[in-house]
């Protein structure tokens, strides 16, 4: 029953490559800002997007979230990167008070609307898939918290060097990526 | 929890893929189930026992009751 072959139509193609370029390359453009290197983040995020969207056009359909839920979470992970460029482009401009304060927060709705996102893609899994997922996030939580507790102890001791907060989330996504395998590992 | 998911699949000539499709799951999750590794809501319980025309009990059994009836459960 598994099958390798696309399952869906040419717009639809269409419509995962847009998005899932949106996504990845306004996020590529944020941690450019963050690293200094605006250009091959936004490049290099292009290209990601276009083979996300690819990937996940190929997936059968039986063991895929929903085409339009996981572009709804691309196109919320898309304005999270948009948002977060246009803060930083915005937060030098000399602004003060409510004015500074509506754009240093300016992506967090986008934020808000990631995480509702993803919270719809799970919801649609079958229970044993959202059971899987929500072990994940709840090893992905945990370990995050180890890490960067254990981080700040020891720059806190002057062993380590102070880090960038952009890499919080890459933490995250590699501390759930490990739970997803150990709860696919028990169940399999 | 027992369970003889994988007798009753086999009588009716079904691959896990097509059971899987009859109760609107993953394949992964009627592999799980078969092989005991989790054990399905009251909701999905009910769908099996429908599907296979019996009650919920005549599929799954605590692993004690499974030593005293061995008859049944072979």
């Amino acid at each position: 029953m598994k099958e390798n072959t696309p399952t869906i139509s040419s717009s639809e193609l269409r419509k995962n490559l847009i998005t899932g370029a949106f996504a990845v390359g306004m996020l590529g453009l944020a941690f450019g800002i963050a690293f200094q290197n605006l250009g091959i983040g936004g490049i290099v995020g292009i290209l990601v997007g276009l083979a996300v969207g690819f990937r996940i056009s190929q997936v059968p359909i039986k063991i895929r979230y929903p085409l339009h839920i996981i572009r709804r979470v691309l196109i919320a992970a898309g304005l999270v990167g948009l948002l977060s460029t246009a803060c930083d482009a915005l937060i030098d401009r000399g602004w003060t008070g409510m004015h500074l304060l509506l754009v240093a927060i300016l992506p967090i709705a986008a934020w808000a609307w990631l995480v509702i996102t993803l919270a719809m893609a799970i919801t649609s899994l079958d229970e044993l898939q959202r059971r899987i997922q929500t072990e994940a996030i709840a090893i992905g939580f945990a370990g995050t918290a180890i890490v960067c507790g254990g981080y700040s102890l020891l720059e806190l001791a002057g062993f380590l060097p102070a880090l960038n907060w952009g890499l919080v989330v890459f933490i995250m996504v590699f501390m759930w990526f490990i739970g997803k395998m150990w709860t696919l590992w028990r169940y399999r | 929890m027992k369970n003889r998911l994988k007798v009753l699949r086999a009588e009716k000539d079904w691959s896990q893929a097509q059971l899987a499709d009859l109760l609107d799951v993953s394949r992964q999750t009627v592999n799980a189930l078969e092989t005991g590794k989790y054990d399905p809501s009251l909701p999905l319980a009910f769908k099996l026992a429908a599907l296979f025309a019996c009650k919920i009990e005549d599929i799954f059994k605590p692993e004690e009751e499974e030593k005293s009836d061995s008859t049944l459960w072979g």
